[in-house]
This record gives C-alpha cells, structure tokens and sequence, in this order.
C-alpha cells in the first residue's frame, strides 16, 4: 500500500519486479555406454550370499549324478542335456522382455513425448502460436509502446486480444496438464518393466554363477581323468564341459542385453521427466505471464482484464491495482511517466513473455538433445539384442528337435 | 486446440460413474465412497475459479471427473466380481480392496482441494470483516478515547 501514501515522488524508490527465476533447464541424460559382457555380471543384481549354498548344493547334486552315470549312457545323456536346457527359460525371457524394450525407445522416439507429433509436442506448438500472438512486442512494438501513453485505444485493442484468447489458453492449459498425466502415466508402466527385468536379470546372474562353479568344477575333474581316463575326460570335455561354456557366454550375453534395455529404460524415464518439468514450467510462466498482463491492463489502461486463468488474483488485489492507477491517472504526465517505468510496466509484461519463449526453446533444445541421444540409445540396443537373437535361433531349432522327442547326444553337433 | 471439459462435462462424467456403479451393481463400499468423491467435485465446481483454471488443483479437480474416477471404477468392474473381491493381486490385497485404496486417496485429495478453494471465498469474508472494522469498528485497547461527544 505503500504506493498510495502521498505524492509519487516522495515515495522510496519503486523497485522493479525481479523476474521470475532463471529460465528452467532440462538436461537430456546422456546415451549410456556399450555393457560389455564382461561387465555383465558386476553391474546386474548380485547373487546375494543367501542364495549361494542353494546354488553351490545344485552345482554339487550335479556333479554327482554325474560322476554316477556311464558316459555315453541315456542318463548321461540326461544329465548333458540339463546343461544345455539350464536358464533356457529366464534367457528367452529376457531376450523377450529386450525384444520388447528396443520397440519401447523407437515408439518414445515416433510417439513419444519428445516426438513432434506427439500430443505434449503439438500442445506446445499451440502455446507458442497463441502466446506469439498475446506478445506485446509483436503487437505494436516496444517504443511505441511509451509513445502511446497516455492510454490509447491500441492497449484497450491489445488487452482485448487476452479475452479472446481464454478458451484457447484453457484449453492449453488443460492439455499441457493431460500431456504430464500421459508422461506419468508412461513412466509408470516403464518402471514396472524395470521392476520385472531387476527380478529376471537376478536369475540370469544366479545361473552364470553356477555355469562359472560348473566350468571350474568340471574342469577339475577333466584335469584329474586326463591320464587315467582319456576317454571319459574327452567326453566329459565335448559332451558336458563344451556345452556349460557355450551355455555360460550365451547368459552373458542375455545378462548384458538385458543390462543395456534396462539402461535405455532409465533414458525414457529420465527423459519423460525432465519434459514433465518443462511443461510445467510452461503452465506457469504463462499463467504468471497472464498475471502480468492483468496487472499492466490496469496500470496503463485502466482496463479490468477478468481472465479465467487467474481470477483467484482479480478477487484479491484488483481494488488496490485499480486505485493506484487512479492515483497516477489523476497526476500529472511526471507520474504518467514514471507509471510507465514503475513495477507494473509493459516491460515486466514483456519479461514475462520472453520468460515463456524462454521456456519453450529450452524445451525444444531439449527436445533435441534427447532425440539424438534416444537414436544412439536405441543404435546400441538393437545391435546388443541382435547378439541375442543368435541364440534365441539356436535354441528354437533345440526345441523343434526336443519335440521330435530327439534326445541323443550323438545327434548333437559337437560345435 | 479442444476447449477444457465445462461444468456440463464435468457433471455428466460424474453420472455416467454413477450409470456404470448401477449397471454394474457396484457393492455399497464402493458406491459410498464414489458419492463422496462426487460430493466434493460437485461443492468445488462453483469455486473452480478460486483455484485458477490452469492451476494443478483445477486441473485434478477435471480430471478426476472425468478420467481418474470413470477408469478406476471402470477397471474394477470389469472384472469378474467374485474373482475381483476375493483373489489376491498385489501381495494380500483384492481388486476391490486395491479400488477402495484409489477411491479414498481421490476423495481425501479432492477434499483437500475444496477446503482450499473454501478458504479462497473465506479471504474475501475476512476481508470484509476488515474493511467493516475499518469503517465502523473502534479501535480495542487503543489508548484513551478522545471522543468529544455531542455538542449539545
């Protein structure tokens, strides 16, 4: 109230509005890098101690059953057989759930939020155009702005423009709201994949402990029939040992498959979010935008400007606006002049708009940003789950031989 | 650009829930908690504009007629009932059990947002009061009265 205590000029110096805070930044997280195989095991779930004895005991009840066999026997067979048949399930699952995530960044890179034609894409694109239109600058421009003072029909002509544009912005508004809920909604069903694929890759982990225990255990016994039984060692080696090995790079590879889908799902997310905050950021410096604009109609034009979007300000502070206008309208051109370079200025409207442009190319930037780095995402994905995919045909060609009911070892091929 | 859903829209979200509670011979624990929710929508409708349209609370107010509430209610219903009220899905909890949670959570926000759009009408009261006090009041405990009464 301040403003209205005496003349103007004996009043401490106005201070301009700051500006709201500096312009949001989105940052689009970075491609992450090739997992190699080796890598696999460290970065996926660990094998938790709890589950080593189970583990260790499977290994142990294998080795067993083995050394009890005849080689060549059916149950040797068997036992081979359950070598080659170990994690089948949980690979294919993963190769599935990988198979399904590398469709998951190219529809977030069509449909997605970042895409153009997307909902949250063209919204925004509608925000631009009407707020291009409400922009002060572009309606009369900036000196004349001051030459028209005092209060020509232009500003009354320009404020107008806002009460035409209300259901426009409402709808906007509203969309921009929707797009977050989509946004929400994606990231929602991204985190459960994550939750499923955590679960999947813990197995996965689990069984490439067991082949590395089978690997060393058998290589063992390799070594110690070597001289007393060539035979067995050499069959042991081709039939069983051959198999856990190609078995153990085969949960490699699915392990580090699995570790890049479950990396590029993080990207969607991260990317969804940092969009979440830009179009919120959007909403509010175009309601604040809006706020200034009714504050300034009514500093300089002494137009009471009702918009829908911030009425909840009318109510509040519009009788004080009103009288301080008055107050200035009834001095002299001095005050008229510092009217127009005091706190409610065209100025500070014209802040508020560069503030939503402001927003909005820092989206588009962002935009970009994320595209570039979703390509090389899904570049790195898809090259990884072709890996996988030579031996998911590995072991489909397994499984038409299984239903044939082939279970012989000869028949095998031995590489 | 589609225009926002109106108060028209908004209201016949909310009996097309109801429509659907009916049809789908809803059990009462939810038909109560979905009247309750309903309630609180229809007392901050008037008042949506305290909240200013492109405020989060506007928007959850819209939304929760319109979309929140219809595919909660909606994915519980079509489920099998028996199946829906007695088998587990997430950890102990039922489907119905599951839709009661999102139902209170819905009707404890949207009470939240009307006593917020209530207050914004209860400044203006206040400030009233102020302006009356201004005008009328006597100022309490505010030193020694220098009325001079009438000449007379």
């Amino acid at each position: 109230m301040t403003t209205s205590d005496g003349p103007a000029g004996a009043a401490a110096e106005p201070m301009p509005l700051a500006p709201p805070d500096p312009v949001v930044t989105l940052t689009a997280p970075e491609p992450p890098a090739v997992v190699l195989e080796t890598q696999a095991p460290k970065m996926a779930p660990p094998v938790s101690a709890d589950a080593l004895p189970e583990l260790d005991a499977k290994v142990d009840s294998f080795m067993t059953a083995l050394g009890a066999t005849q080689t060549g026997s059916p149950e040797f067979a068997a036992q081979a057989e359950n070598v080659r048949t170990m994690g089948d399930a949980e690979i294919r699952k993963a190769a599935e759930t990988s198979n399904r995530m590398l469709d998951r960044p190219v529809t977030a890179l069509k449909e997605g939020g970042l895409a153009e034609g997307s909902a949250v894409g063209k919204t925004l694109l509608e925000l631009r155009r009407t707020v291009e239109d409400l922009d002060p600058s572009q309606a009369t421009g900036a000196k004349r702005w001051l030459d028209l003072l005092p209060f020509g029909d232009k500003i009354t002509d320009y404020f107008r423009k806002y009460q035409s544009a209300q259901t426009q912005l409402n709808g906007i508004l509203h969309s921009l709201r929707n797009g977050q809920d989509e946004l929400t909604k994606d990231n929602v069903a991204l985190n459960l994949e994550k939750t499923n694929l955590w679960a999947t890759m813990g197995r996965l982990n689990q069984y490439v402990y067991v082949a590395e225990r089978l690997d060393a255990k058998l290589s063992a016994k390799i070594a110690e029939l070597e001289l007393s039984d060539p035979d067995t060692a050499r069959t042991l080696s081709q039939d069983v040992l051959f198999y856990v090995r190609q078995k153990h790079q085969d949960l490699l590879t699915q392990l580090a498959v699995s570790i890049q889908s479950y990396l590029a799902i993080d990207i969607i997310i991260k990317n969804n979010i940092e969009l979440i905050k830009g179009v919120d950021r959007a909403s509010t410096t175009t309601v604040s935008a809006l706020r200034t604009a009714v504050i300034v109609a009514q500093a300089l034009g002494n137009q009471k400007l009702v918009l829908d979007q911030i009425s909840a300000l009318n109510t509040t502070t519009s009788g004080m606006i009103q009288r301080t206008s008055e107050m200035l309208k009834d001095n002299s051109a001095a005050i008229q002049e510092q009217a127009a370079s005091s706190t409610i200025g065209i100025e500070q409207l014209q802040a508020a708009f560069a503030n939503i442009y402001a927003t909005m190319d820092s989206i588009d930037e962002f935009k970009l940003k994320a595209l570039d780095n979703m390509s090389a995402t899904i570049g790195v994905l898809e090259h990884e789950v072709d890996k996988s995919k030579s031996y998911l045909d590995r072991v489909q060609q397994h499984d038409a031989r299984n239903a044939q009911g082939t279970l012989d070892l000869s028949g095998q091929p031995l590489n | 650009m589609p225009a926002p859903p109106t108060e028209q829209d908004i209201l016949a979200a909310l009996n097309r829930v109801n429509a659907m509670l009916t049809e789908g011979n809803a059990p009462p624990i939810v038909t109560s908690r979905v009247v309750r929710i309903a309630r609180a929508i229809n007392d901050t409708l008037p008042r949506l504009r305290n909240l200013g349209l492109g405020s989060m609370e506007g928007y959850s107010v819209v939304a929760t007629a319109t979309t929140y509430l219809p595919e909660a209610v909606g994915g519980y219903l079509r489920l099998p009932r028996e199946w829906a009220d007695t088998r587990p899905i997430d950890g102990y909890k039922t489907s119905l059990m599951v839709l009661i949670e999102q139902l209170e959570l819905l009707a404890s926000t949207m009470d939240k947002i009307l006593d917020a759009a209530n207050r914004a009408d209860a400044q203006a009261l206040l400030a009233h009061g102020m302006f009356l006090e201004a005008k009328f009041g006597h100022a309490a405990g505010g030193g020694p009265d220098l009325q001079l009464g009438s000449p007379t």
